[in-house]
């Protein structure tokens, strides 16, 4: 069977393996959600781009279009396992909605390249931070 | 306060596209003092009003390959289970480590990249 893309030219080779891809992709955004109940997302979008002939913003919807089924089965164990603490979960979840917004809003003024220097070294700290707290 | 501060924060990096769920989960640790588990529950919790929300403009603005999501998901959901499971039976301490070192390799690359 052949495959077209948007312009009509025949594409075989980046198609040919694409459901082995996509089920390898799969697996390890899956093995990542559950462990660390996220990251699915950072893994998922640069595999897609790199291993398929998808662009990064297709990529990024259809990462979300699976995380949201991965979710699912983590949040079913976490759930199970008595890990959900709901009362907290209703103090955090409102000011995140309300900072989505804001970002999205943001994201037209706001220099991403130098944001996300910022936002690698808060990572860098707060990495360090959770080796040694406690 | 602190919790609704802690999710604002993050919400903003995510709704840019930045990743508001590698910031949260360590804002729940170490600043509200909740365990490692519990803090990526939230974080699950978190992700899935938010990622409907974007998802509905994603199947209007036919962004979404539908191939790659059914064989993602097929392999993808009992990979999570696993994953999860697996997160379960590991002591709070050693997971909180593992993603600490997790932070620090997505903090390089951000870092590094391109």
């Amino acid at each position: 069977m052949a495959y077209f893309n948007d312009e009509g030219q025949e594409i075989v080779n980046k198609e040919k393996y694409k459901k082995a891809k996509s089920l390898f992709i799969g697996f390890l955004s899956g093995i990542l959600n559950g462990f660390f109940g996220s990251g699915g997302g950072s893994l998922a979008v640069p595999l897609m781009t790199g291993l398929t002939d998808l662009e990064d913003k297709k990529a990024h919807a259809t990462a979300i279009s699976i995380i949201i089924f991965l979710t699912g089965a983590s949040l079913f164990v976490y759930f199970k396992k008595d890990f959900i603490d709901l009362p907290s979960a209703w103090r955090v979840i409102p000011g995140g909605i309300l900072g989505g917004l804001t970002g999205a809003f943001l994201l037209k003024k706001c220099p991403v390249k130098l944001l996300r220097k910022v936002f690698g070294t808060l990572l860098l700290y707060a990495g360090y931070r959770m080796f040694v707290v406690k | 306060m602190m919790m609704f501060l802690i999710g604002f924060f993050s919400g903003i990096l995510g709704g840019m596209g930045i990743g508001g769920g590698t910031i949260l989960i360590p804002g729940l640790v170490l600043l509200a003092g909740l365990s490692q588990h519990q803090a990526q529950g939230i974080n699950l919790l978190f992700f899935l009003p938010v990622a409907t929300a974007s998802l509905i403009i994603h199947i209007k603005n036919k962004l979404i390959d539908y191939r790659i999501m059914i064989f993602a998901v097929l392999a993808g959901v009992p990979a999570a289970f696993g994953g999860a499971y697996l997160a379960s039976i590991t002591q709070e301490g050693l997971l909180r480590k593992i993603f600490g070192g997790f932070l620090i390799v997505a903090g390089l690359y951000e870092w590094f990249k391109k």
